[in-house]
């Protein structure tokens, strides 16, 4: 169990990484252009399994795949 | 008064309490005993007379000016055209960064340079395979390092220009130097000794980044970026205007709300307000001890230092103010080492304004020693707790502890050489 003062602790610690994330978003698309997407966990996975996905790199590989087969069959389609 | 004093430090050193709820105890306990009990000063004179106005009224002037530039995407901006320019050296990055990071620091609040350098160096080391955790834990000790640089550069350096009347060009010809040698010294400690890289290639070709897409607004840059400097020159040139720093700082502050930034409010919600309330709530417990005699007793306790040979007595004050500030926040170490060397000061053959540099230089470079002394600190452990699952804070003090020593002496050398004190 975490202290009263431990919790506010890392409250303060939440707001700067809070603050250090917006920081790093805004560099990185002057970098290498990136979008962020929601998606709702699924009825039939657990939030562990759901939330693990974020770390997942050949998840994240296969979603980069699938935007380049999205995008080329859309133009396809479009002519 | 001494009593209340000591056990403010001890909170301050357990951290049992927030660093400003402490003070606030400690200056209410001084205000019920000094004023309701020993009726030796009233509340009044406690707020009015301990309390000093201009240091507070410039540093408020300074963060609304520090934070005004910091949000205008500047440094991003740099940062990146540097990442452009080096590309994939890795060793010329890391110096390059290094210097970025100590002159970021000299211009804005130490906290959201190490978020801004910690962002950009995260950003790009996965692309250029960089080892993040030695950059990110160099890039907190350059921002310490950094802080010693100008007037207005960190707080305890606004406290000696406010109580000890230094200028801003003073600064530039005694600790901007040695804040660059410091970085410097470092930097090569970091090349020797470090692993820069980690195993494998880079991803991306750095040549083709663009760093104005991390300027939101060019208007706003160059609004902020003039105001900045312009109060800057106003600075410098304080002697022979003779307008006090605080309304110098507070009129730039004015501007930079006015046209400098977007949206004030965002501006508002960046400062850090607690210091204030430290700063009074210290000044008020500092201030009773002055006046009932408890700083008399602090100055005879180490009064022995001060009427050692010069060599000892300016040593010691460096590195007493360097490791207290390891332990607790500069600020407190400041505000208390002031006083008391002002009266160590009566006895000792040292003129009293070289060990104000002393004490202002050592509660600087100590942020380095430990991961929790300073903001740079804190927040690289933050970044590298998130992006380091293997990263342990004592990591930190591994890397800290031998360079702030190093540090300490390159800057007791430097006291004694430099011919510009």
């Amino acid at each position: 169990m975490k202290s009263k003062e431990e919790k506010k602790k890392s409250k303060r610690i939440d707001s700067l990484i809070e603050e250090y994330d917006k920081l790093k978003n805004d560099v990185e698309r002057a970098i290498r252009i990136s979008i962020r997407i929601k998606i709702h966990k699924p009825e039939s996975i657990t939030d562990e399994e759901f939330k693990a996905l974020e770390k997942d790199p050949e998840f994240k590989k296969m979603v980069e795949d699938l935007v380049i087969s999205y995008v080329k069959g859309k133009r396809e389609i479009e002519g | 008064m001494l009593l209340i004093f000591l056990l403010t430090i001890v909170a301050l050193i357990v951290e049992k309490y927030h660093m400003v709820v402490a003070a606030m105890i400690g200056a209410a306990l001084t205000i019920f005993f000094g004023s309701f009990i020993y009726d030796i000063f009233t509340p009044e004179e406690a707020f009015t007379q301990f309390i000093d106005g201009p240091t507070l009224r410039l540093v408020l002037g300074i963060l609304l000016l520090m934070e005004g530039l910091a949000k205008s995407g500047l440094f991003q901006f740099i940062g990146l055209w540097v990442v452009r320019l080096v590309g994939n050296r890795p060793k010329i990055l890391f110096s390059a960064f290094m210097f970025l990071t100590a002159i970021l620091t000299t211009s804005i609040p130490n906290l959201p340079a190490m978020l801004i350098i910690g962002a950009i160096t995260a950003s790009i080391a996965k692309s250029l395979r960089l080892k993040l955790r030695t950059w990110i834990m160099y890039e907190a000790i350059a921002c310490n390092a950094g802080s010693i640089g100008l007037m207005i550069s960190s707080i305890p350096n606004l406290i000696l220009a406010s109580e000890f009347g230094f200028t801003f060009s003073q600064f530039v010809r005694t600790t901007l130097p040695l804040s660059l040698l410091v970085v410097f010294v470092t930097t090569l400690v970091g090349l020797k000794t470090a692993n820069l890289i980690e195993e494998g290639e880079g991803e991306i070709d750095m040549s083709s980044l663009d760093p104005w897409q991390a300027v939101k607004d060019k208007w706003i840059l160059i609004r902020s970026t003039v105001i900045f400097f312009a109060t800057i020159t106003l600075f410098f040139m304080h002697e022979k205007t003779g307008i006090p720093l605080d309304v110098v700082a507070l009129g730039g502050a004015v501007i930079m709300l006015w046209i400098g930034v977007t949206e004030p409010e965002e501006l508002f919600r960046s400062i850090n307000w607690g210091v204030f309330f430290f700063l009074g709530a210290f000044y008020i417990i500092i201030g009773s001890m002055e006046r009932t005699g408890a700083l008399d007793i602090l100055a005879k306790i180490v009064m022995p230092i001060y009427t050692q040979h010069p060599v000892v007595s300016l040593s010691a004050t460096l590195w007493v103010s360097g490791i207290s500030s390891g332990l607790i926040d500069n600020i407190p170490v400041t505000l208390t080492l002031l006083p008391v060397i002002r009266k160590a000061a009566e006895t000792s053959q040292i003129p009293l304004f070289k060990l104000a540099w002393a004490t202002g230089i050592g509660a600087n470079i100590g942020g380095s020693l430990t991961y929790f002394a300073s903001p740079p600190s804190v927040v690289a452990i933050s970044i590298l707790e998130r992006e380091d699952p293997k990263f342990s804070p004592l990591d930190f003090m591994k890397v800290g502890i031998p360079i702030t020593i190093i540090q300490l002496i390159v800057a007791n050398f430097y006291l004694f050489l430099w011919p510009f004190f």
